[in-house]
């Protein structure tokens, strides 16, 4: 016994940074996947309340560039109006829009996250899409009553399906972090035409997204032969640094669609 | 020793605003982000206990952690800068120039140990951090590290410098 009580007073600094280190690595580790960030979610609701304060200065400065987010969007309205009526009343029966502000972002991190002052009150739940009116942000992750965190295109974990609208190869949305302004894509073999240029959208495939959404345009690709699939760099059309609102989409056909999928699982 | 720790406890909310709402919004050539907060580290006098300098440390990485979304992260950098400090400053500061209770400032140890004594420490601090967000090391993410160092380093300098009095 006092053999061990000497042990501890001597290594009584090591053993405290051992402690904590397992702790904080523990933590690391765990919350690396994100369906375990319990700790993020109670955190979410605190964060907000600060993050709206802040908020609420900042937006005075960006008045100028929301105006003009504005008006694009408005003569982009106009357009769809004019040009395919049909289509898009078809659009607005299985799509409904909520939209919201954005009151903190990054886009330093390798794993960045987005903050909206929407909540389960208005009707967001996690899992659903993220849109802004030039491109796609992310997927919400979780939420709270007023407020709700989306997990951004600019994170390890954010996989989004796309197809070039060209040719409708479809293949996923990756980011390998540095730049705010490209992304990756992967999965697309060898042998498809890509030239510089081509435009990217979101398949619909998946549940999240309608089809049809820009992402961006091909900036680079090369051929790799060992893996059969080329390297393409794109450059993105949302620009993240500067977003001030987002449109989190909510597809009444998505819920039809996992009721038929999950038969399989049965 | 006490009132120096209670000092201390009370610059933690100070710092970690000034990081979270201005340094957080701040990015040279868009990716990087000076971290000011470890200064609070860095200056700790030798006399404060380490195991008090562990705890702190890791309570100050994990509030940060909280707000960027990223647990566990800085609050491992933190803990590496909080071990290896009082064997640092051993090697870099000579000796009979501070007492035990004073801080590790320009003012009182010169301006050439304090730039290598803190360089030293930044560059362990931003070396975990920047490979543990990404989880892997290549050459971009070296680049990013010196790159971060330079500019936490002079950010450091510059306020101690102005903040801080002998």
């Amino acid at each position: 016994m006092q053999n061990l009580l000497r042990f501890i007073r001597m290594y009584n600094v090591l053993i405290v940074f051992l402690f904590l280190q397992g702790i904080s690595i523990n933590l690391y580790l765990k919350n690396n996947s994100f369906q375990n960030s319990i700790a993020l979610e109670h955190a979410n609701n605190y964060k907000g309340e600060i993050y709206s304060l802040t908020n609420n200065i900042n937006e005075y400065f960006k008045l100028k560039n929301i105006n003009k987010q504005l008006l694009n969007e408005n003569t982009k309205l106009y357009n769809l109006i004019s040009s395919d009526n049909e289509n898009h009343i078809n659009n607005t029966k299985q799509q409904k829009y909520i939209s919201a502000k954005i009151i903190n972002n990054s886009i330093h991190k390798r794993n960045n996250f987005l903050t909206i002052n929407k909540g389960n009150k208005h009707g967001i739940k996690a899992g659903m899409g993220v849109i802004c009116e030039n491109g796609v942000i992310g997927i919400i992750h979780s939420t709270t009553e007023n407020f709700s965190l989306i997990i951004s295109v600019l994170n390890k974990q954010s996989a989004i399906s796309i197809c070039l609208k060209s040719q409708k190869n479809y293949g996923s949305l990756k980011w390998h972090g540095f730049n705010y302004k490209t992304a990756n894509i992967e999965s697309i073999p060898n042998h498809v035409k890509i030239e510089i240029g081509d435009t990217i959208i979101t398949n619909g495939y998946s549940t999240i997204f309608p089809a049809g959404i820009d992402i961006g345009i091909v900036n680079s690709f090369k051929k790799n032969s060992e893996s059969g699939n080329q390297d393409i760099t794109i450059k993105l059309f949302a620009d993240f640094n500067k977003l001030t609102h987002a449109y989190i989409v909510e597809s009444y056909e998505s819920r039809e669609q996992l009721k038929l999928e999950s038969l399989i699982n049965e | 020793m006490s009132k120096a720790i209670i000092k201390y406890i009370y610059h933690l909310p100070i710092f970690l605003l000034i990081q979270i709402y201005i340094l957080n919004e701040i990015l040279f050539a868009s990716y990087i982000n000076p971290y000011l907060y470890i200064i609070i580290l860095i200056i700790m006098p030798n006399k404060i206990p380490t195991w008090f300098l562990l705890i702190y440390a890791f309570a100050f990485g994990l509030l940060i952690d909280i707000f960027s979304g990223n647990l566990g992260i800085h609050s491992t950098a933190c803990l590496m800068i909080a071990i290896i400090k009082t064997s640092t400053s051993r090697i870099t500061i000579p000796h009979n120039i501070i007492e035990d209770h004073d801080e590790l400032i320009i003012q009182k140890i010169g301006a050439k140990s304090f730039i290598l004594f803190s360089s030293i420490l930044i560059f362990i601090h931003h070396s975990t951090l920047f490979i543990l967000e990404h989880t892997t090391f290549n050459f971009q993410i070296l680049i990013k590290i010196i790159l971060s160092t330079v500019i936490t380093s002079i950010i450091v300098s510059i306020t101690q410098l102005f903040f801080y009095k002998a």
